[in-house]
């Protein structure tokens, strides 16, 4: 989902009008969400985030060219607030490093690339875009693990069902994210 | 064209990334407008201080500086108030008035809220239309003391209200006449009027002002 940002888009938004505000967090909210995820791999952080990333996209509202693309410059916000997130708790005090749980922000060095985090933007838009059912067919077979079987019975539909579903959303994905993939890159 | 086996497991590192897959909670979106609103409540309360002291105060502190300020005005800017609300343009009939539903409009400060502003929405609906108005920094008016909104005719002479309020920061009215033949909002500083005033007139003291449409020229 994308909005046109035009002049008075631009304008309500830097107003902070409800409405406006509404309407681009509601159209770039988990693309955001998901950049932050990436880099701080905890909710509440990317939450906070997310937060931070439309009020300081709010903040600088006017230095945003009516006409174009948000998605650039809105991932570009959120990579730096949350790495500056990241920063900030890797400067926690950890008591010592055998205590620190794997997932602890201090143990993190490396945030990931701004092309890595546009790709994620990126990917996060085309799973975004797809119908829903095929949507919930894929998160079941990507991020849960489920069989096709699995998720026919899960989700209460024939075999077959599933694996159409499936098919279409892949080719989909596949189609959409294909200049993602060049030669040599084992990203 | 189908998939080949590198390209199947590409994508399927690809969309094992729990990022992908996850959302914000629902009360991030408040959040944000909240944050929002209370930077511009900052931002508008900064702006609207005394023009003649360059001294940061609290903010409650220059808010206690706006009332007495408002006070000490209230005699004199009352009357202006009142004159303004009998000159308020006059036409010969208000049904010329576009008509002007889910639009929005611009809300200014009279000179009881010097360098106030905000925005108006309208918003017909079947029960009636709903008025949005949004003018930060306001101080809150609570106790017997409250913001009342109302809808005039452009002559002036027929006022309906739409809704008393703490706050103007996000006031939400209803009205039940049509905006074209009500097209003036004003907001007024109102206080509980007990026996003597039963029926709880306006005090014509208004702070905030807007043209839904615009009235007729005279």
């Amino acid at each position: 989902m994308s909005v046109i940002v035009d002049a008075a888009m631009v304008e309500a938004f830097r107003r902070g009008d409800d409405d406006a505000v509404r309407q681009l967090y509601r159209a770039y909210a988990r693309l955001v969400f998901s950049v932050a995820h990436r880099v701080l791999g905890n909710r509440a952080q990317a939450e906070d985030a997310t937060q931070q990333t439309f009020l300081q996209a709010w903040r600088n509202a006017s230095s945003f060219e009516a006409g174009r693309d948000p998605a650039p410059w809105l991932a570009t916000i959120a990579r730096r607030t949350a790495i500056d997130i990241q920063r900030s708790e890797a400067r926690r005090p950890v008591s010592a490093l055998d205590d620190a749980p794997a997932d602890d922000p201090g143990l993190v060095t490396d945030p990931p690339s701004a092309e890595q985090l546009w790709d994620t933007w990126q990917v996060r838009s085309a799973i975004d875009a797809l119908d829903d059912r095929e949507r919930e067919v894929v998160r079941l077979q990507h991020l849960e693990g489920f069989t096709q079987q699995e998720i026919a019975e899960r989700l209460g539909v024939a075999l077959g069902t599933v694996k159409s579903r499936s098919f279409r959303a892949h080719k989909t994905l596949a189609d959409r994210l294909r200049h993602l993939r060049e030669p040599g890159d084992d990203r | 064209m189908s998939m080949d086996d590198d390209e199947q497991r590409d994508l399927a590192l690809l969309l094992a990334d729990p990022s992908l897959w996850l959302e914000p909670g629902p009360a991030v979106e408040a959040d944000v407008l909240d944050a929002i609103l209370a930077e511009r409540r900052a931002s508008t309360a900064a702006a609207a201080g005394p023009a003649t002291s360059a001294v940061v105060v609290p903010i409650d502190a220059r808010r206690r500086a706006w009332t007495t300020q408002l006070v000490a005005g209230l005699i004199g800017a009352a009357a202006a108030a009142l004159i303004a609300v009998v000159v308020v343009r006059t036409s010969d009939d208000g049904a010329q008035s576009s008509s002007a539903p889910n639009s929005s409009f611009q809300l200014v400060g009279t000179d009881l809220a010097p360098g106030f502003e905000g925005t108006g929405e309208v918003q017909v609906q079947p029960s009636g239309t709903l008025i949005r108005m949004a003018v930060v920094g306001l101080p809150r008016r609570e106790d017997d003391n409250f913001y009342e909104a109302w809808l005039k005719s452009c002559d002036g002479t027929r006022l309906v209200p739409i809704g008393t309020f703490h706050e103007m920061d996000r006031a939400t009215g209803w009205a039940g006449v049509p905006v074209q033949d009500f097209p003036v909002l004003t907001v007024t500083q109102e206080q509980v009027a007990g026996p003597q005033d039963i029926q709880q007139g306006s005090s014509g003291l208004v702070v905030i002002t807007g043209e839904i449409s615009p009235c007729p020229a005279t």
